[in-house]
């Protein structure tokens, strides 16, 4: 490579932060994606980055703020129906249905967050719990609006003309495009958010409030803000998932889908973007294997046998268990090629205990050897 | 202020996605079909030269996990067909996903059997929200999805081609219906509705409305239910108690015999009927003593009723079915082993055509004439065609009593 181009890509390094870079890389993946990912399997990559969306601002609420929500499905139905029906009833295109889907979600968040700002803990989990088991109930209440439980069907954002797509095929690269696209957009925003002085708020709140206040955080602010954007992430991800499977019911944001969502925040790993993401898959594959082994009610057992080893196996989600894995990796031998580590060496002055030959440091005396000590 | 860095990067990034878009094309160009139906896909029009693939998402489980005995029937009847050496040799094959009752995860389903499973058709699909939520998708992938348990009035008038419906559709209902309350009071009726709000029960509530209306009965106001009641629907009988000497009950199979045990409670006797998915001695069941004289129609006969214990398809069916305390023999399995009856003949049908495609399939569920099929009453046949696609031209009017329904006479609908 030139020298020209060394400094340009080391002037980038130094003035490109990395998530930025990430996210372009991103972007480029999920164009490329479908080139290289079975036609169905794209289908259920795009249910999932729907899903991370979504578990993204549940993972704000939760894993950042410490604020339990067991209603969140209502948030992807709010945005789900209310792009929806914008786009079925009123005849709207679909980019601005959801946007004004994600702006009403935002402000029925800061609504939610009202008795959040009292509520803590096992209260605060009663009401959320409330708002998703009313959700669907309101659904039905006006189905005059919502079609109730009969359901709202060809709702697929299809293809503009200049994407080249045709079919269903066609429909389902379009599909994972956007969710894809919005994923990144959405995982880079989240990114700078937890890492500013919001973020940082966010954890204060978390861990001691009395103590985030005294250090002038406006913890009604922040609960408040907390709650919008979940619900804002959680509306864009209901809508982006109905408007690439197509069909919106009340039955796919009831309590059940509320608990699933939870779940796969904590099983993917809380309070990390990466965990998220991971939270997405979880909440889209582990359903898919589970009913590929068993179908039936019985698959409901095992889906949650398969969530109770993961807890077990990984309690800090499997984004901790990859960590951890990560860091044990480092410690083994290097792999073949690397310099070997010179054997420790006895010295006779420490009663022939091995001394670790880059710390020099000597390692304490077995309980063995100090019993014997003491009988003597 | 943006820094250099940062916005030639996203230059970068926009100009990457919209130039690959624009100038190299999505990855579908190449595949886009040349056979002269824009909405087809090439494959659709290949020849179908190994063994044959069906399709089924079923209520497994779930609230509707009733209607998963569909499947069940239908799979029977498949594995009966390749016991029998296949359709010309060829074997069926059949992949059954759990949808849950759940029309997005339904359709989730059949995205999966057609792009990855690559069936040939799809079929045996149950309730009217699932096959709503599916037919775009079939359409558009150009496959069949053909004896599917809906009544819808869409569905039956062949708006999604390829779609067979093979309940009997909302107004053909109602047609029986009403003709036999006019026949057993023809001046003077009066007839109370209660109606699940859903597809279903709203769909058969308001065809029998407006079909009875015109023949001169009245009709009390609708009385509405909620879809996750399960209690009695004690205000609607309130509603409507001494007023109506008919009740027609549109509800879900879990919430008939719950309806009917209710209604025995009161000192109202209407003559009352049940909507047609409630016509199986299974759901009847849990209503006892309080189910006789129910009425309702149907398109198959109840393989449970002495009377037709010697018809040679009662005892196919029933060796077929066999006693498995799992299987629902005399509910919904009857059904599904009459749809994948229906299925086989379609596929047979498409075979004969000489071209066996997944386009000669959907040609073949629009033409069927006169087909017979296992557990039909006597004389009755399948026939369809492009803007009709009930295959039914008559229903029979049953009533149940000793733990079976019995065919009263046919009404015909079509």
């Amino acid at each position: 490579m030139s020298s020209a181009g060394g400094r340009v890509i080391a002037a980038a390094r130094r003035r490109v932060p990395w998530s930025l870079s990430a996210a372009v890389l991103g972007l480029v993946i999920v164009y490329y994606l479908p080139y290289a990912v079975l036609s169905f399997h794209l289908v259920l990559l795009t249910s999932a980055a729907g899903a991370a969306i979504a578990i993204m601002g549940l993972n704000l609420l939760f894993g950042y703020t410490g604020q339990i929500s067991v209603g969140h499905a209502a948030f992807l139905g709010l945005g789900g129906y209310g792009a929806g029906v914008l786009v079925w009833k009123y005849h709207w295109y679909y980019l601005p249905a959801i946007i004004v889907s994600v702006v009403l979600a935002f402000v029925v968040g800061l609504a939610v967050s009202a008795p959040a700002l009292r509520l803590r803990g096992l209260y605060l989990a009663l009401v959320t719990l409330a708002v998703g088991a009313i959700f669907p109930g309101l659904l039905r209440r006006f189905a005059d609006l919502t079609n109730g439980d009969n359901g709202i069907f060809n709702l697929q954002w299809q293809p503009p003309a200049w994407a080249g797509l045709y079919g269903l095929e066609g429909q389902q690269i379009w599909g994972f495009w956007i969710s894809g696209g919005c994923l990144v957009i959405a995982g880079l925003l989240v990114h700078n958010m937890v890492r500013s002085r919001i973020g940082r708020s966010l954890l204060a709140v978390r861990d001691h409030e009395i103590a985030a206040a005294a250090a002038g955080i406006r913890i009604s602010t922040v609960k408040a803000l907390t709650f919008a954007v979940a619900g804002a992430l959680g509306a864009l991800g209901g809508a982006l998932m109905v408007a690439s499977i197509g069909v919106i019911s009340p039955s796919q944001f009831g309590l059940e889908q509320s608990i699933e969502l939870l779940v796969a925040t904590v099983v993917g790993g809380a309070a990390t973007l990466r965990g998220s993401i991971i939270g997405g898959a979880v909440y889209v594959y582990l359903p898919y294997y589970t009913s590929q082994f068993v179908s039936g009610p019985i698959a409901g057992v095992v889906f949650g046998g398969a969530i109770i080893v993961a807890v077990f196996v990984a309690p800090d989600g499997l984004d901790g268990l990859l960590v951890r894995i990560t860091r044990l990796a480092g410690r083994l031998p290097p792999p073949v090629g690397r310099r070997p580590k010179p054997p420790a060496v006895r010295d006779s002055a420490l009663d022939g205990r091995e001394v670790e030959p880059d710390s020099g440091r000597t390692p304490a005396r077995s309980t063995d050897t100090q019993t014997a000590a003491v009988r003597s | 202020m943006v820094r250099p860095g940062r916005a030639a990067l996203a230059a970068i990034a926009v100009c990457t996605m919209l130039g690959l878009v624009t100038a190299c094309g999505g990855p579908q160009k190449a595949r886009a079909s040349g056979d002269g139906n824009s909405n087809c896909p090439s494959s659709a029009s290949d020849t179908i030269s190994r063994d044959i693939k069906i399709g089924v998402s079923a209520p497994l489980s779930g609230q509707e996990s009733a209607l998963g005995q569909l499947s069940v029937g239908f799979e029977k009847y498949i594995d009966y067909v390749n016991s029998q050496g296949g359709i010309n040799g060829r074997k069926l094959d059949v992949t059954i996903l759990d949808d849950k009752g759940d029309p997005a995860q339904a359709v989730a389903n059949a995205q999966k059997l057609i792009t990855q499973d690559q069936v040939d058709t799809l079929a045996g699909i149950s309730s009217t929200p699932q096959n709503l939520a599916i037919a775009p998708i079939a359409v558009q992938s150009c496959m069949a999805n053909v004896f599917v348990a809906s009544g819808n009035p869409d569905l039956a008038a062949g708006k999604y081609p390829g779609v067979l419906p093979a309940t009997t559709p909302f107004a053909a209902e109602a047609t029986a219906i009403a003709t036999d309350i006019v026949k057993a009071k023809p001046k003077g009726a009066t007839l109370g509705i209660i109606a699940v709000q859903n597809d279903t029960g709203n769909g058969v509530a308001q065809a029998v409305k407006a079909r009875a209306e015109a023949e001169g009965i009245t009709v009390l106001p609708i009385q509405k239910l909620d879809p996750t009641q399960t209690s009695a629907p004690a205000a609607q009988l309130q509603a409507l108690a001494n007023k109506a000497d008919f009740l027609q009950l549109a509800v879900s199979p879990t919430q008939c015999p719950v309806a009917l045990n209710a209604l025995a409670q009161t000192e109202w006797k209407p003559t009352t009927y049940v909507i047609d998915q409630c016509a199986f001695p299974s759901v009847m069941k849990a209503a006892g003593a309080n189910a006789t004289n129910v009425r309702s129609i149907t398109y198959c006969i109840d393989p449970g009723n002495p009377a037709y214990a010697t018809r040679a398809d009662v005892k196919t069916y029933l060796a077929a079915v066999g006693t498995d305390p799992g299987v629902d023999t005399y509910g919904y399995t009857a059904v599904g082993w009459v749809n994948g009856a229906g299925t086989v003949a379609v596929l047979k049908q498409a075979m004969a055509s000489g071209t066996f495609s997944r386009q000669s399939i959907i040609a073949a569920s629009q033409s069927l004439s006169n087909v017979s099929l296992p557990l039909l009453p006597d004389g009755v046949t399948a026939t369809t065609s492009k803007t009709n696609m009930n295959p039914w031209a008559s229903v029979e009017i049953v009533r149940f009593g000793d733990g079976h329904w019995t065919s009263l006479y046919s009404v015909h609908v079509k």
